[in-house]
């Protein structure tokens, strides 16, 4: 199964939310220096070392709302898993949840050309096409998959949709 | 025999005196012992030159060094009057075969080759035919007569626990003489950061150091596509740290270090750039991506590099027309590359083929649809079926009621050989399917539910050539409890079909590896 990527929320997400990004303390590594680069590649001559970020902080996690509690107060809202991507070199990206404009797709209906997903469900480009997919829990419990789908990560860390 | 003999000093100089009206620039002589050292390719006398009216050196006989062999070019050397009798053909893998002109058989009258894999020396004809996963004895079959033996209970985590998840991306073999064997790559999420993974593997399929991060920025990057030349491995993926998902492109020198000049970026587009398919032409580098339009629907483009990964030629729009194309999958044949993707029309989600040139053009006049109406494709694979020349495609029909995997055979001229063929014939769920083509059998690798053990295990499943024949029954290749998804198919040096997967055992998704053992027939 391909690896999915969510589609056009991060965009909505980046005008919407934009500056309100916190920090999360949560978010250091502490294997990156175990295997969190390749070799080093300059010793030959051929090699290419690659020059890293070494300034950028981990990511930032601004959860601003529940993607499974869908506790949105704005009438006509729900709660979406959204990513702002770096806005300069070596800058950090924004993982995180928001209230955003509520659409109407189920698992499967497809939602580019502007039509948005329901409450519970993420706009996701498969690699098959760019559809509606229901979120759920990577350790499942109650927010599983229904028989013959599987819970898949997406692009931003933290939540998955069943695909 | 592709003659290059030198030009005779004499003819040459009196047609630039004819022409220029110039004083000769013949060698003067006055006696034939004055022309030896003119040019040994030759045989000279001095003679007297009517149109420069004085003796010169005049060339009365030429050296042949014709070896009758129609795949050497020969040639003189002037200053010795030696012949050399050069092959046109190159022997690369040092197996005492060579490999054949291009868009020749291997061993075909004109061909000038006889080796069917010049970058492994484990191929060649008469050579003898063991576990190793190549066509040993040049025959078009790998491994001939071996079966495959799951060894339950075997697989390991090859992503480290800490990963929050991990998913598989590739899984490719390089050559027995490079120090990386097989590169494994994953996406995975390690301290809130997605990012492809790389993990070398020796021979075995065991690692030889820790995974490392692929890119050298701090966004998001996943996707990753892995092709090996021979001597260096090229990989692309997507990456988020313009702001919006581009394909990037890098070398990694078959030790797994990047080569220069390190991450090349290979798309400036508005839209998101994703699920790059990179192979390897024996040219160059062909590489094809899914890019979104303005309406939000997708595009195949095309990109050509050479083995320095330099961009030859512009981007290339593969696709047109008002469908919806994501989901590349290439695969390179003898003398042209196979495509299949998924292609979202109004009504149905289709699979489809279609060839190019190497140059990525020269495209039939439209793709053969591999799906039937009621299917809705997804998870398209394709790989060249060296010895009958020829593709098969494997994808699964995720149709709510039931999926079910199938494969298809289809012809280079994009004829559908083998319609849509289930693969699996599983009573439960099927999913996710890979397969090896081993030239007189292929091997299928797919996730299967019918044991209803929490989640999909894997099924091995063995069918002939044209998918008619079943070679080995569905045969169980995981048993944990939780979902074992996503597999991806290579060789390791003993033959064992090497397969790489999601696994969801543990407290996290993973990346887990296990074997079905090659076992050569009794003789």
């Amino acid at each position: 199964m391909r690896f999915s990527f969510s589609f056009l929320l991060c965009l909505l997400a980046a005008a919407a939310c934009g500056g309100k990004a916190t920090s999360d303390d949560d978010g250091t590594d502490d294997d990156a220096g175990t295997f969190g680069r390749g070799p080093d590649g300059g010793a030959d001559g051929n090699g290419f070392v690659d020059p890293h970020c070494p300034e950028a902080g981990a990511p930032i996690s601004d959860l601003e709302c529940n993607v499974f509690e869908q506790n949105c107060t704005i009438p006509g809202s729900a709660c979406y898993p959204s990513a702002i991507p770096p806005q300069g070199p070596c800058e950090s990206e924004v993982y995180g949840s928001f209230c955003l404009p509520m659409g109407v797709g189920s698992q499967g209906a497809p939602c580019d050309n502007g039509d948005g997903c329901a409450e519970g469900f993420v706009c996701l480009i498969t690699g098959a096409n760019t559809q509606c997919a229901r979120l759920c829990d990577l350790g499942g419990g109650a927010h599983g998959c229904s028989n013959g789908f599987v819970c898949e990560p997406i692009d931003v860390p933290g939540f998955s949709a069943c695909l | 025999m592709f003659v290059k003999q030198s030009l005779a000093i004499g003819f040459f100089a009196a047609i630039v005196a004819q022409g220029c009206g110039a004083r000769s620039q013949l060698q003067p002589c006055q006696r034939d012992s004055d022309c030896a050292t003119v040019d040994m390719c030759a045989t000279w006398v001095c003679q007297y030159d009517t149109k420069i009216h004085d003796k010169a050196c005049i060339a009365i006989a030429h050296t042949s060094c014709d070896d009758g062999n129609p795949c050497t070019t020969d040639a003189c050397d002037k200053h010795t009057g030696e012949c050399s009798n050069t092959w046109v053909t190159l022997d690369v893998d040092g197996d005492g075969h060579r490999g054949p002109l291009a868009g020749h058989q291997p061993g075909d009258p004109g061909s000038c080759g006889d080796d069917c894999d010049d970058t492994d020396p484990r191929a060649f004809p008469g050579n003898a035919e063991v576990c190793d996963g190549v066509d040993n004895d040049c025959d078009g079959i790998i491994d001939n007569g071996a079966t495959y033996t799951p060894t339950l209970g075997s697989e390991f985590q090859l992503s480290k626990p800490s990963f929050d998840w991990a998913e598989p991306d590739s899984f490719v073999r390089g050559s027995p003489k490079s120090t990386v064997d097989i590169l494994a790559s994953y996406d995975g999420t390690l301290g809130g950061q997605l990012s492809p993974f790389l993990q070398p593997l020796d021979g075995t399929g065991k690692p030889t150091i820790d995974p490392f991060v692929l890119t050298g920025s701090d966004a998001a990057g996943s996707g990753t596509s892995v092709a090996w030349t021979g001597d260096r491995f090229g990989i692309a993926w997507s990456d988020r740290r313009d702001g919006n998902y581009e394909i990037y492109f890098a070398l990694l020198d078959p030790t797994g270090k990047k080569m220069a000049p390190g991450d090349e970026r290979i798309t400036v587009s508005d839209g998101y750039s994703l699920y790059p398919s990179l192979v390897w032409t024996g040219q160059g580098f062909a590489l094809v991506w899914q890019e979104e339009r303005s309406n939000g629907d997708f595009k195949l483009q095309g990109q050509r590099l050479d083995l320095e990964g330099r961009l030859v030629g512009n981007i290339m729009t593969l696709t047109s027309g008002a469908t919806d194309d994501q989901g590349p999958s290439l695969a390179a044949g003898r003398t042209e590359l196979g495509l299949v993707w998924v292609q979202q029309k109004s009504t149905s989600q289709a699979i489809v083929f279609q060839t190019f040139g190497f140059d990525l053009t020269g495209a039939a006049p439209s793709p053969v649809t591999l799906t039937t109406p009621s299917m809705d494709g997804e998870g398209s694979s394709l790989v060249y079926d060296k010895k009958n020349d020829r593709y098969i495609s494997s994808f699964f029909d995720a149709s709510p009621a039931k999926r079910v995997v199938y494969g298809t055979v289809i012809g280079k001229d994009a004829k559908v050989i083998v319609p849509p063929t289930d693969v699996g014939k599983s009573p439960a769920q099927e999913r996710d399917v890979s397969l090896l083509a081993l030239g007189d059998r292929v091997l299928f690798v797919y996730a299967d539910d019918r044991d209803q053990n929490s989640g999909y295990e894997l099924y091995a499943h063995t069918l002939s050539a044209d998918l008619s024949t079943e070679l080995q029954p569905p045969t169980r290749v995981t048993a944990a409890p939780g979902d074992s998804i996503s597999p991806i198919m290579t060789f390791a040096t003993d033959g064992t079909a090497l397969v790489l997967f999601r696994d969801d055992r543990g407290p996290n998704p993973a990346v887990f590896e296990t074997g079905l053992k090659c076992v050569m027939p009794t003789p």
